[in-house]
């Protein structure tokens, strides 16, 4: 399942705590809902770049067991954009339920 | 023999194709990094990547591509001045203030005129040179344009102003709208090195130049039934305006697929031809009093002339050996 323009929000909020790379974060949303949200690698990384561009988060080298890996870090606009989209989407999916629940 | 490669760098190369050298090395890396990764967990990590064609759209709206790379220098600098430009900048302008004087107008016309004109300079002021700067040009050529629509919608009427928006709206987006985005990409801390591989080229000579030897340019890949249909409906349309760029473009279509025109001699005469053709029917009618349907054949002139102007310098600059097969007519 992929819900079209929920990708970034779920990007800063799997980056929120601490910052990681590409693999773990598609990892990591793929676990926390239960292997439902399954996005493609390669709609992942043009996302976390467009994230980039809008200054929302900021990437560095890293090593991890040896490796040199690409991690990504939220900033400043991206807690704020986090915090609006989790707000939209809560707004979202109270109305659609409304209305599910009525048909 | 060109070695075969592996499932993973084909997939990387159809995912990068013209991306700049930065970006695609960007890509491969992360890919690569990430591919390992899903190789040591287990499961089809190639399957899992994606349409490496549709993602590769997505990278080249988010990272640098091969041309803005090339376009980044020039853009990034203020550029001077230079008489020839103005001239051929303000010749569309020049016409269209002919064209009005003949007419009869309401009392909001020249004051919107004047509105228009007073934003054209802002370039020699505020260079567009910063995401900042691109930005107050982008609001300022958006308010510009939609007052022209608003002068051709309110004196002569909405339809005739939809193929006037279209056309302005395409420029702006070409010419304003992308040099924003270059700017957003670079602000991102995005870089870039590609220099022109022929030092006595410019920037954008060099970038049509890639366009040309990659079998690309103006018109080139549009069917050639719905070509000569699209032309066809326009010339029946409103034919002092749109036969000479029927003729233009028909005559290079053909010519360069039935006449043997791949030497410098034949292609010259061919040029001189089709110009020839072009600036008899842009130039002469009006002066016999055809103002108003002219027009329109006038700045389609101007409109091949500055879409030409790379080609023109490129054939100066370049021997004829080198010459991509578009050069030639």
């Amino acid at each position: 399942m992929n819900l079209r323009g929920t990708l970034p929000t779920l990007i800063l909020e799997a980056i929120e705590r601490h910052p990681d790379h590409g693999y773990s974060i598609a990892q990591r949303i793929k676990e926390r809902s239960s292997g439902v949200l399954d996005f493609k690698e390669g709609t992942l990384y043009p996302a976390l770049h467009k994230l980039e561009l809008e200054g929302t988060v900021e990437s560095y080298e890293g090593v991890e067991k040896g490796r040199t890996r690409r991690y990504y870090r939220i900033t400043k606009a991206g807690r704020a954009e986090l915090a609006k989209g989790r707000k939209e989407w809560s707004q979202v999916s109270r109305a659609v339920s409304l209305i599910l629940k009525q048909a | 023999m060109t070695p075969k490669l592996s499932p993973l760098d084909q997939w990387l190369s159809d995912a990068t194709r013209g991306l700049s050298a930065e970006s695609a090395a960007r890509v491969c890396e992360e890919i690569q990094q990430h591919y390992d990764s899903a190789c040591e967990a287990g499961g089809d990590a190639l399957a899992a990547l994606g349409n490496p064609r549709t993602d590769n759209r997505a990278y080249r709206r988010v990272l640098l591509t091969d041309q803005e790379a090339l376009l980044a220098p020039s853009l990034t600098q203020p550029r001077r001045p230079n008489l020839r430009r103005i001239l051929l900048g303000s010749a569309p302008l020049a016409a269209l203030v002919w064209w009005s004087s003949g007419k009869q107008h309401g009392p909001g016309f020249w004051p919107l005129m004047i509105a228009i004109f007073c934003t054209l300079p802002l370039a020699w002021f505020v260079p567009p040179t910063t995401l900042e700067r691109s930005r107050i040009h982008v609001y300022v050529s958006g308010v510009r344009s939609l007052l022209v629509v608003a002068i051709f919608g309110w004196y002569y009427g909405w339809i005739g102003a939809l193929p006037v928006s279209a056309v302005i709206f395409l420029l702006e987006y070409f010419f304003t709208y992308r040099r924003l985005l270059l700017f957003r990409k670079l602000a991102a801390g995005q870089t870039y090195s590609l220099l022109p591989e022929e030092p006595q080229l410019t920037h954008l000579e060099a970038i049509y130049l890639n366009t040309l030897r990659k079998g690309g340019g103006a018109a080139e890949n549009i069917p050639v039934t719905i070509l000569f249909v699209m032309l066809a409906a326009m010339t029946f349309w409103m034919p002092a305006t749109f036969a000479p760029m029927a003729i233009w473009t028909a005559a290079g279509y053909l010519t360069r697929r039935v006449l043997p025109i791949y030497t410098e001699e034949r292609s010259r005469w061919l040029r001189i031809a089709r110009w020839s053709t072009m600036v008899v029917a842009a130039v002469l009618p009006p002066l016999y009093g055809a103002r108003a349907p002219w027009i329109g054949a006038f700045l389609l002139a101007w409109f091949f002339l500055v879409l030409d102007k790379p080609s023109i310098s490129l054939r100066r600059k370049l021997p004829v050996t080198e010459w991509p097969k578009r050069l030639y007519w």
